[in-house]
């Protein structure tokens, strides 16, 4: 709440150098640019003040130096420039024409430059030696140590957050693309875990620290590892060797010099080109072939289907009435009791009176089942408990 | 290099060469080993094959996954249902590797092939079963004799992996049993030449 006015301008010196630094990205005021190429238009400018020397140049003096690039392109982004504050005029006045460029948005570039190349390792790498010579360094606070450390692991978080949310979520042909995440993961683990040391070594109180940082580089170890993992399960036995895709291996032998081809067989004996007969086209060729067979062979006639389940049918009547007939041993009736006794145990005289039931209730056969409410009991028997009632033929 | 280092990868070289243009070659036995080819006996030991040794992962399906063109054959289809034909017939062993395996006749392979398609033999399937055997004996997938009417499995079977064969024991299995082989005449009784095989 006590910001004075030099708080204030202090802060916008900062707010200024960042939007000069920025100006290379900006397609217009507002918005980034979508295409490299400007970069070039950029770096041509910035090229172009640095050789004019303290005089400055006219927008006209910069095209003209510029002349590789399209004019109005140019102009363009001098004013984009211009409006981030990358460009200033000479004196600020009206009218003034000539200008001058901050030195702050060629880092920038030339900081753009190393990190499209490398894909910002080279500068983690630079940054990690850096941490490590401030955090040696004999004048050093624990309070440097601790902010070093932080910044790493949020630096290791990051990465590993990124990778891991890849490997789960995207194609692999993504993951392909983004495989320089997992680029040199060893030194730059190695050369953190040498950060990790020196401050745990000198600053033993920062172990709390230290173990944040342990366990982010622990789960950027493991995000590199899965990723690496599902590239290689992804990629099949002849892109196993590295995670080129497809395209690149065709490319390679088909343009490739004879002696490049030789040089990547030697060792590798193949014979005279022959076809060749795998076991699985083998199987699929047999089965193909059956099926075509099997498609030639005649109609089942038509008959067939009504007259099995007729003669089925009529060997069940006849084994109905045949159970039926021997029950009644040629009386027009017989009584169930006796039945049931004669069959002995109840695990026959169940079987019979079921055969006896179904003829009863079966349409063309002429038996009647009928129960009374006397019931026998006799212990002695091999039924007990038997339910009176007469199995006879009858008239329909 | 020692003298005898370079006259070794000179004698290498040398039968690379032969085998690079003409696929499997039949030496005499007492041919000393080259690196990197196989050696498969022939059923009477009078003389080895010698045959690829092919780097495992390194085979045909590395064409099929870079969508390359195999190399051509008339019939594929046809063919290949031959070589299970005579894979049916020769590997009688079906625990043994099936080289050297034993002879096979035409007989057999009609009558197997009849029973695959399910139908009884056309007049055309004699002209398809001995065009595709030829293509097979040419490709040293089989060993195929025209006058004797009678059939091998060739060199190449040396190359089927283990999962190879399980695979295609259960072809076999799918396939009708062929009928029992009536060899032609020949200097030793059938039941040795079969056991001599077999001991083989």
């Amino acid at each position: 709440m006590d910001a004075t006015l030099l708080d204030a301008e202090a802060e916008a010196a900062v707010l200024r150098v960042y939007r000069q630094v920025f100006a290379v990205l900006a397609r217009e005021a507002g918005a980034m640019i979508v295409d490299p190429d400007l970069l070039d238009v950029d770096q041509a400018i910035l090229d172009a003040f640095a050789e004019a020397g303290s005089d400055g140049l006219t927008v006209e003096q910069a095209t003209l130096a510029c002349r590789a690039y399209p004019h109005d392109m140019i102009v363009r982004r001098f004013e984009v420039l211009r409006q981030y504050g990358a460009i200033t005029k000479l004196v600020d006045r009206p009218n003034e024409l000539r200008h001058r460029a901050a030195f702050a948005p060629y880092v920038m570039l030339m900081f753009l430059r190393r990190m499209s190349v490398q894909g910002g390792q080279a500068e983690l790498h630079q940054l990690l030696t850096l941490e490590a010579h401030s955090v040696s360094d004999p004048h050093a606070t624990a309070d440097e140590g601790k902010a070093s450390i932080g910044r790493m692991t949020k630096v290791f978080r990051l990465l590993g957050n990124e990778l891991a949310i890849l490997v789960s979520t995207s194609t692999t042909a993504q993951l392909r693309e983004n495989a320089q995440l997992a680029w040199g993961n060893e030194r730059l683990i190695e050369q953190a875990e040498k950060v990790h040391r020196i401050v745990l070594e000198r600053w033993p109180e920062l172990h709390r620290d230290c173990t944040s940082l342990r366990m982010a580089l622990a789960a950027y170890a493991d995000a590199v590892q899965l990723a690496a993992g599902r590239l290689v399960e992804r990629a099949g036995t002849t892109r196993a060797l590295g995670l080129l895709p497809i395209e690149t291996w065709l490319t390679f032998t088909r343009s490739s010099e004879p002696d490049a081809l030789a040089a990547v067989l030697d060792g590798l004996l193949f014979d005279a080109a022959a076809p060749d007969f795998s076991p699985q086209t083998m199987v699929e060729a047999v089965e193909t072939g059956r099926r075509s067979g099997s498609a030639r062979m005649a109609p089942p006639r038509p008959t067939a289907d009504a007259d099995a389940p007729e003669s089925a049918a009529a060997t069940d009547r006849e084994d109905l009435r045949a159970e039926a007939e021997r029950v009644l041993a040629g009386r027009p009736e017989v009584d169930i009791v006796e039945v049931v006794d004669q069959a002995g145990d109840w695990i026959t005289a169940r079987r019979v009176l079921a055969e006896l039931t179904a003829a009863h209730l079966h349409d063309e056969l002429d038996y009647e089942l009928v129960w009374s409410d006397g019931m026998r009991i006799d212990p002695t028997a091999g039924t007990p408990w038997a339910t009176e009632g007469i199995f006879r033929r009858v008239a329909r | 290099m020692s003298t005898e280092a370079v006259e070794r990868r000179l004698y290498n070289a040398l039968w690379w060469a032969k085998v690079q243009s003409a696929g499997p070659l039949e030496v005499d036995p007492d041919t000393p080993a080259v690196a990197g080819l196989t050696r498969a006996a022939s059923p009477d030991g009078s003389t080895v094959w010698l045959v690829p040794t092919l780097p495992s992962g390194a085979g045909h399906s590395v064409l099929e996954e870079l969508g390359a063109p195999p190399v051509a054959v008339e019939q594929p289809n046809e063919t290949a249902r031959l070589l299970a034909i005579c894979v049916t017939c020769c590997w009688t062993d079906r625990s043994a590797p099936a080289w050297p395996g034993v002879t096979g006749t035409l007989a057999q392979i009609r009558s197997v092939y009849a029973g695959m398609r399910g139908r009884p033999e056309q007049s055309s399937d004699l002209t398809l079963i001995i065009g595709s055997l030829r293509r097979l004996h040419a490709t040293h997938w089989i060993r195929w004799d025209e006058k004797t009417a009678e059939v091998r499995l060739g060199p190449r079977v040396v190359t089927w992996t283990a999962t190879d064969l399980s695979t295609l024991r259960d072809l076999c299995r799918h396939l009708p049993e062929p009928p029992p082989a009536e060899l032609s005449t020949r200097p030793e009784p059938e039941s040795d030449e079969r056991q001599e095989v077999l001991d083989d």
